[in-house]
């Protein structure tokens, strides 16, 4: 009995001995790959290279935009206005939607008139230049959507450029197709006039190439 | 110990002093002729590497005005690529497109490359044909053998582009537009090359 576990013991060394020479040689093999393929590295490496055009096209443009509203009823309790008073469009800031229909970049310009009665054009009020009122001079304003809250910009009889108010923002422009911006209207009605008139005035929003 | 446990222990010592000297030999081969010792012959041995760069001109080609949904072509000899002179092997070209992207705002804008030569809405097509060939080959985003051979040095190629514009964003009076007017619309082709 002694004698078989001695053999079997025995058996278990070598078969050992033997893996540690299996991996011994595997290992020393690899290394000496490895050794030898050090010189040679340098002439395997490879350069890549490459070449580029750039190409360009350009679009042909049209102009053209359109206002969700054409007209505003400026109403006082008792559907009229009373002197020296403040109407603003009921959505303040998004009353009125412009939208470029094109797609040329625009600048959208602004420009209001004197209100007409309608029964005798020549019966009017004017169109302040400053924003303030006074007998038969009345005064409009604009509030573009995402301005300062409550700032109002003066509509005046010369074309002007919209612009906001708050910093950095500079002038309203619809750089393509399909771009939109909201904006409300503000009017104060003269410090005088004779009542019971039908005024009516009109404001031009116009586009211009950017 | 046993006496076959000792011969053991030889016979591994045995190994693995030669597998070292394996080792050894094979990582001096190649720095054996310099340390010959008798006779007077240095043999050098040298393998240049692979180095090679190619230019395609024009830098810049503009196709002018385009209108949605239309094919625009350049001649066949209107872009060159040149394998420099003094690259030393042949190489293998492949040709990528990209999407194209208005130049002001790219963000803003762009068109998609088609990878099935079908235009859309904001879905260009590309193709090239070299100067010689039957038939035009798709570009795409992904890469595509530009010349079926390999390109030695100074060998050229000349080839030309072949655009389908998108289909339109919007239509006014009947006619089709893209979404932004009098802009550039800027797209990149580049082919780059590997050693043959």
């Amino acid at each position: 009995m002694t004698q078989q576990r001695q053999i079997a013991y025995d058996r278990e060394v070598s078969r050992k001995s033997a893996m540690k020479q299996i991996k011994a040689g595997i290992i020393t093999i690899l290394l000496a790959i490895i050794l030898a393929g050090i010189p040679y590295l340098p002439v395997v490496a490879e350069d890549n290279g490459s070449g580029q055009t750039t190409i360009t096209m350009n679009t042909e443009s049209v102009m053209g935009i359109s206002l969700t509203q054409t007209e505003w009823q400026v109403e006082g309790e008792g559907a009229e206005v009373t002197l020296n008073t403040t109407y603003k469009t009921d959505l303040p800031a998004s009353w009125c939607t412009i939208t470029n229909e094109g797609n040329t970049n625009v600048t959208m310009f602004i420009k209001g008139d004197d209100a007409k009665w309608v029964s005798d054009p020549s019966k009017k009020w004017t169109l302040g230049s400053t924003g303030d009122n006074g007998k038969n001079v009345y005064a409009l304003w604009y509030h573009i959507k995402g301005d300062t809250a409550d700032s109002y910009t003066p509509v005046t009889k010369m074309e002007t450029a919209m612009e906001w108010t708050r910093d950095g923002k500079g002038i309203l422009n619809l750089r393509k197709h399909g771009d939109t911006q909201q904006f409300g209207l503000k009017l104060l009605t003269p410090t005088q006039f004779i009542g019971g008139r039908t005024m009516e005035a009109n404001i031009i929003l116009s586009a211009v190439a950017a | 110990m046993k006496w076959f446990e000792v011969n053991l222990m030889k016979r591994e010592m045995k190994l693995g002093i030669m597998g070292i000297l394996l080792a050894g030999i094979l990582a001096l081969i190649p720095c054996l002729p310099a340390t010959a010792q008798d006779s007077g012959t240095i043999t050098i041995n040298m393998t240049g590497a692979n180095e090679f760069s190619i230019n395609v001109t024009p830098a810049n080609w503009s196709f002018g005005t385009v209108t949605p949904n239309t094919v625009n072509t350049t001649d066949l000899t209107q872009f060159t690529l040149t394998v420099d002179s003094t690259s030393t092997c042949a190489i293998n070209t492949y040709i990528t497109g990209e999407g194209a992207v208005w130049a002001d705002d790219p963000g803003a804008y762009n068109w998609t490359l088609s990878s099935n030569e079908q235009n859309d809405i904001k879905v260009y097509v590309l193709w090239f044909k070299l100067d010689g060939e039957e038939s035009y080959i798709p570009i795409t985003e992904g890469s595509t053998s530009f010349y079926s051979g390999t390109l030695g040095p100074g060998d050229s190629k000349q080839f030309g582009l072949k655009l389908l514009t998108p289909q339109p964003d919007f239509t006014k009076g009947g006619t089709g537009y893209f979404s932004v007017g009098s802009a550039i619309v800027q797209t990149h082709v580049t082919i780059s090359a590997v050693a043959a």
